[in-house]
């Protein structure tokens, strides 16, 4: 058995993890970052998609609801889901950390606007470049403004992307600042220790402490055990819970008021080559209340897997790859999913040896979803396209505005649609002020133990709208006051985004 | 289309219509599917049981063939099945031939890390058998033109039992475009190909004009970072 002693076991290295690591090592502490996944240098990286996303996400992005009509995606690697995503920053809605507050996980704004300036630094988050802007989005913009609805760029953790298009499964350039670019790296550099390949089964706990962590090794399949003062959880809105329910913690809440942000790609056909795969994979996006549409313009492998189509149909659509443009419409759905540990996984652990999530539409979610399709086909056929197909089973093809109402009728279930699933799960450990009901306290203390912690996305008590990593960052900024007793410093001097910042700062000087 | 000629028919094609719109209605989980199956094959027990060893030695040579073949997780059933779905859905081989496809997907499943990993191999072994539902010989077994009507008729479906097997269609994807010359046939370019294309543009610009010799420089300059990048 291999045993680690430290103060603070964190677990998990993504958004929350990784972030909370780097402000306690930062503060002098002895920090352990324990994660399932392997720590992948961009070298180790490639543009093989099966193999990527094998080696990257949870379950090799198999990982669905118990429906198996939904997919869940999730980073299985240092860094977590930032290592997956487009990078994209958007920060906490204002309505959305009011509305927060009303369930009881109230958020100080002038802290959260601080927090999010930092996190923002130290990712070096800014406007994604024109030059790297694929093809597709001079034209889905053009349809967006034709249509009359705001649009706009995205704000992204990047430096000097040379918009390769292949963002989800990895930056093999190093260009995109993710965790495992930024925080965990930043957190080596103060003393943090990383524990890759190492996957947390159980928390030992009594008498309202947290004794140990019990562990395996995934490499050698040694039993490992953790010990310290003080436990992050960070695993995401999947993994935390499911940790919890393992350990006999908070059984009827944890896993309970999931939400996500879920939805499906509308893909539009032109009649010109537009060859959106030539750049950044997601460059323009229009976000309401109801629903985001966000551009996202696929390699082949991810985009075969999301276009609507069966068969000989799905063929002659791949036929005209270089023609689609495709258009993401995500809806915030309420927190009605759930994260469980289902019978199998009592009776037959070794084949059922994860939790489940359940999670159905709500009629109201399914008619956002619906409308949100409907918007992107309108820019879409305004932006000149000849054909829009819908991400359901039934084939519908919009040629035409009259055809849109065929959306309804083919749209009338989860199970009708294609493609469906979810990159921002959320929830399941949620933080507020009713013992009754929530999992962690005002202190971002799981209730019941004095020494275990959560920071991640699993405490938002419902889901954020917007892309969620820089929400969940400076979350985790803010229960790092509670955990370790840190005030974060005001300017974090360290990193890739500071380093290239003084670059371009001294280049400015010499050119003058 | 066929396929939207058979979701205009709906249950009617189906040779059972009344116990195919039963399991249409009865909203099953996937591990509710999957106990299903288990609880049929349980209940014929007495069918299976002694003819087990037999199907242990099949079983056995199939994974040694496939063994034989390169394949390091799947057997040669799946293999079969992958084969026999690719050939009768997607419009042109690899360059490798078909069995490419197997072998992408082998590989794709030999590198996932996960206990949900017996799933993707369940649904290709069901991919195979599932024919035998209708009363018809396993998937690989069928000729071609059968192949791909059960394929259009009854796993084009997001619902019911057969939506089961019917993701195996999202492995069989994976496999096949993940092919470079196939995806090169639509169309797409690597990134060192479009890097290698602005490299000409730029040289060729570069030697008819002087002012754009300065643009060239700066584009080789930041290739030159990029594949430093690389490593």
């Amino acid at each position: 058995m291999k045993t680690i002693t430290t103060e603070y076991a964190v677990i998990g290295s993504g958004a929350g993890g990784s972030v909370a690591a780097y402000h306690l090592a930062a503060a002098g502490a002895q920090v352990a970052i324990i994660e399932r996944g392997s720590w992948l240098h961009p070298k180790d990286l490639s543009h093989d998609e099966p193999e990527m996303i094998a080696k990257l996400y949870k379950d090799g992005g198999a990982q669905t609801n118990n429906d198996a009509d939904m997919f869940v995606l999730q980073g299985n690697c240092v860094g977590g889901s930032t290592v997956l995503t487009n990078a994209v920053c958007f920060r906490m809605p204002e309505d959305v950390r009011r509305s927060f507050g009303q369930h009881g996980f109230h958020l100080d704004q002038d802290l959260l606007a601080q927090s999010h300036a930092r996190v923002e630094s130290v990712l070096g988050v800014s406007a994604l470049p024109v030059s790297v802007h694929n093809p597709a989005t001079a034209v889905l913009a053009s349809g967006f403004a034709q249509l009359g609805v705001e649009h706009g760029g995205f704000q992204k953790a990047m430096q000097e992307c040379i918009g390769c298009g292949y963002c989800n499964v990895g930056c093999r350039y190093g260009r995109k600042l993710d965790a495992s670019q930024t925080w965990v790296p930043m957190s080596v550099a103060n003393g943090a220790q990383v524990v890759p390949d190492t996957e947390i089964i159980r928390i030992e706990h009594s008498r309202g402490q947290v004794r140990g962590l019990l562990g395996r090794d995934k490499k050698t399949g040694e039993t490992v055990r953790i010990q310290a003062k003080r436990y992050v959880l960070s695993g995401g809105a999947i993994n935390t819970p499911e940790l919890l329910l393992r350990s006999g913690l908070h059984k009827g809440r944890a896993g309970k008021r999931t939400s996500f942000n879920a939805g499906g790609i509308v893909f539009g056909e032109f009649e010109q080559d537009l060859d959106g795969f030539d750049g950044d994979q997601m460059c323009v996006h229009h976000i309401n209340k109801r629903f985001v549409i966000e551009q996202i313009q696929n390699p082949p492998v991810s985009l075969a897997l999301t276009m609507p189509g069966f068969y000989g149909d799905h063929a002659e659509r791949m036929q005209r790859f270089r023609q689609m443009a495709a258009l993401g419409v995500l809806v915030p759905t309420k927190p009605t999913g759930e994260v469980f540990l289902g019978l199998g996984h009592k009776l037959f652990r070794r084949w059922f040896d994860h939790a489940d999530i359940r999670y159905r539409m709500s009629e109201e979610e399914l008619r956002d979803f619906r409308d949100g399709c409907k918007t992107a086909a309108r820019a879409m056929l305004k932006a000149g396209a000849k054909r829009v197909y819908m991400p359901c089973a039934t084939p519908v093809e919009i040629t035409e505005e009259a055809h849109l109402d065929r959306v309804d009728a083919a749209m009338q279930s989860q199970s009708d649609l294609v493609g469906f699933g979810s990159s921002h799960p959320q929830g399941g450990a949620c933080r507020g002020t009713d013992p009754q009901r929530d999992v962690v306290d005002e202190e971002f203390r799981v209730r019941g133990l004095d020494n275990l912690f959560i920071a991640d996305g699993s405490l938002f008590p419902h889901s954020v709208r917007v892309n969620p990593m820089l929400s969940i960052m400076a979350t985790a900024e803010l229960a790092v006051r509670s955990i370790g007793g840190i005030t974060p410093v005001n300017e974090i001097m360290e990193g890739p985004a500071y380093t290239f910042r003084q670059r371009a700062m001294r280049g400015k000087e010499a050119g003058a | 289309m066929r396929i939207s000629a058979t979701i205009a028919q709906g249950s009617a094609s189906c040779r059972f219509p009344f116990v195919h719109a039963r399991l249409e209605m009865l909203h099953m989980s996937l591990n509710g599917r999957i106990a299903l199956v288990a609880v049929v094959a349980l209940l014929a027990l007495p069918l299976w049981l002694p003819l087990s060893p037999l199907i242990y030695i099949w079983w056995r040579r199939k994974r040694k063939q496939a063994r034989a073949k390169g394949l390091r997780v799947i057997n040669m059933i799946q293999a079969d099945a992958i084969v026999a779905h690719a050939e009768a859905s997607l419009p042109k081989a690899p360059a490798d031939g078909w069995f490419a496809v197997a072998r992408n997907i082998d590989r794709y499943l030999a590198t996932v890390d996960s206990p949900r990993h017996w799933r993707s191999h369940a649904v290709l072994i069901a991919l195979e058998f599932s024919p035998c539902l209708r009363l018809r010989a396993p998937l690989s077994r069928l000729p071609l033109e059968k192949r791909r009507a059960f394929l259009e008729d009854h796993l084009a479906t997001t619902k019911g039992l057969l939506a089961l097997p019917a993701l195996s269609r999202q492995l069989i994807r994976m496999g096949y475009y993940t092919d470079p010359g196939i995806a090169q046939d639509l169309g797409f370019r690597t990134m060192q190909q479009r890097r290698a294309s602005t490299a000409r543009t730029t040289a060729s610009s570069s030697s008819k004009t002087s002012s754009s010799k300065t643009s060239g420089s700066k584009a080789s300059g930041s290739q030159q970072s990029n594949d430093q990048a690389v490593g």
